[in-house]
């Protein structure tokens, strides 16, 4: 699948995620590989950038947690990020419909 | 895997941020590499999988780089040069005008001004959170410093004071408020016997300055206690906490001039304060209302002015008003305004607490002064020994103002790296 399609949004998929429960980065790899029947394979380098940013840009918190032994650091969308992403989500209806439009 | 993560971490520019990139990056690429494992593969193919599904280590290195960057705060540090320049000019006037000071008078002040920017600088380029993590030591030295300095026979008074210097406790104390969060009632109780500091400087002579820290690190107490930092009831603590803080001293203040306990000029300074006669500090306000009659917009009014004691204090800005005209006066107090603003708007903007309560600090003393200087100006209120941030002259005056803005510019630097700035100090 073309590149640029998926990378602009990727971002709203990342909130929609976490907008369902906190989760660390490898758990929201799976969950999207699962969810898009491997159509999204998200590269782990992107992701990462991609979450950094959105906390910078304060669409997400992140905190440590111990989870097993291990110490994870799980992200946690706020309430900017729930506005970005019902935005961005009515951005995305719109925009496919009017492509189905075309096609069809 | 280690060589992945060492490409990656080159491209990353900033020490603090590295530490916790690694280890975010190194757990991902364990937990593919044992799905890897779960999936039927050797452990060592697992772990090469796993390490090629992360993709290009520049490529990804360098977008966290992108985010990971330590900013400058560009507005601020031309706000604060172009005041800088401002303030050389303003004192070499002075001295031309004034000859009594002597002929160095202006080059000695441009050259404190340059080291206070150089001084702001190397500030800024530090890591605000080790004030932090020291906070109690540097506070320590703070109290020390207090209880010392009258036997040391220095001059408490005078343009050449150190006494200025104690406002560098605005930030020392926004840390240790940091340092007690979440300790209930005890955490309280040690952040009011830390604030009890402005008591110690009394004894350097300088009531106004200690009255003015004093009510600056309240406000930031009172700050913290609101944003829920000590987990304890809000409403009671304020409302205790100011019953006793804000009636006390008033009180006591009251007991002192009517009891005769403090130095005459003291009396007479509060005495104007409160709006009662005061013949001598009455004169010097009216004076300079008088002067300000005779301002131009823009020039000098060609009055001589006289009279009007602390004309490089209390009164520097009615001296540029006089000498340079009311636009002057009015660009260097909006631009003073301007610098305060711009701190309270980085401190508020960024989300780690302790450069939150660090910065507002720093902004509401930069407020505070820059407006009673202005109400100087305008002969509102009597003499009060303060100083104009980057305008007054005095080594140690200069050197409050510039460190405290470098330390402002510090956090806004950290702020996208912050939680990798060791904050949580456990």
């Amino acid at each position: 699948m073309d590149k640029t399609l998926i990378s602009g949004s990727m971002a709203m998929l990342v909130l929609k995620l976490l907008s369902e429960g906190d989760k660390y980065g490898y758990e929201m790899i799976e969950t999207l590989r699962q969810r898009s029947q491997n159509v999204f394979e998200l590269k782990a380098g992107t992701l990462y950038p991609l979450l950094h940013n959105l906390e910078e840009k304060k669409m997400l918190v992140s905190y440590e947690k111990e989870v097993l032994g291990k110490v994870r650091k799980y992200y946690s969308i706020t309430k900017e990020g729930r506005k970005m992403l019902a935005s961005k989500e009515d951005e995305w209806r719109k925009y496919s419909k009017a492509v189905l439009h075309v096609l069809a | 895997m280690e060589e992945y993560l060492n490409i990656l971490l080159e491209q990353i520019q900033c020490r603090q941020a590295r530490e916790m990139v690694r280890e975010e990056i190194r757990n991902h690429i364990l937990d593919q590499a044992k799905a890897n494992e779960r999936d039927g593969m050797e452990k060592k193919e697992a772990l090469e999988e796993a390490v090629r599904d992360m993709g290009d280590p520049l490529e990804t290195g360098a977008a966290l780089n992108r985010v990971h960057s330590p900013r400058t705060d560009w507005r601020m540090l031309v706000l604060i040069g172009v005041i800088s320049i401002l303030s050389v000019f303003v004192h070499a006037g002075i001295g031309i005008r004034e000859e009594s000071l002597g002929g160095v008078y202006g080059l000695r002040h441009g050259a404190r001004v340059l080291i206070g920017y150089m001084a702001m600088l190397a500030v800024y380029r530090m890591d605000y959170s080790y004030i932090g993590k020291y906070a109690k030591r540097i506070a320590a030295l703070f109290l020390l410093g207090a209880v010392l300095l009258p036997f040391t026979g220095m001059k408490p008074n005078g343009t050449t004071s150190v006494y200025e210097l104690i406002y560098l406790y605005i930030p020392v104390y926004g840390a240790l408020l940091y340092r007690y969060r979440g300790n209930g009632y005890k955490g309280i109780l040690k952040c009011v016997l830390w604030m009890l500091f402005p008591l110690l400087t009394l004894r350097m002579n300088c009531l106004s300055a200690s009255v003015l820290l004093f009510f600056v690190l309240a406000a930031m107490f009172s700050a913290a206690v609101g944003k829920g930092w000590f987990k304890v009831s809000k409403k009671r603590v304020l409302a205790g906490f100011w019953a006793v803080f804000g009636l006390l001293p008033a009180l006591g203040m009251t007991a002192a001039v009517f009891g005769n306990y403090l130095a005459t000029y003291q009396t007479e300074r509060i005495k104007a304060c409160l709006g009662q006669n005061s013949s001598y500090y009455d004169y010097q306000r009216m004076q300079a209302a008088e002067y300000l009659k005779g301002s131009r917009l823009i020039g000098g009014s060609g009055e001589e002015m006289m009279n009007l004691p602390g004309i490089q204090n209390d009164y520097l800005l009615n001296f540029v008003a006089n000498y340079y005209g009311m636009a002057a006066m009015l660009i260097i107090s909006l631009l003073l305004l301007a610098v305060a603003a711009r701190v309270i708007q980085v401190s508020f903007g960024q989300g780690n607490p302790l450069g939150m309560i660090m910065g507002s600090g720093c902004g509401l003393f930069f407020e505070i002064v820059t407006v009673i200087d202005i109400l100087h100006f305008f002969g509102r209120i009597p003499s009060t020994r303060l100083f104009l941030p980057f305008f007054s002259p005095g080594g140690s005056g200069i050197a409050v103002a510039y460190v405290l803005a470098g330390i402002v510019l510090s956090v806004y630097r950290y702020q996208n790296i912050k939680n990798s700035l060791r904050t949580d100090y456990s």
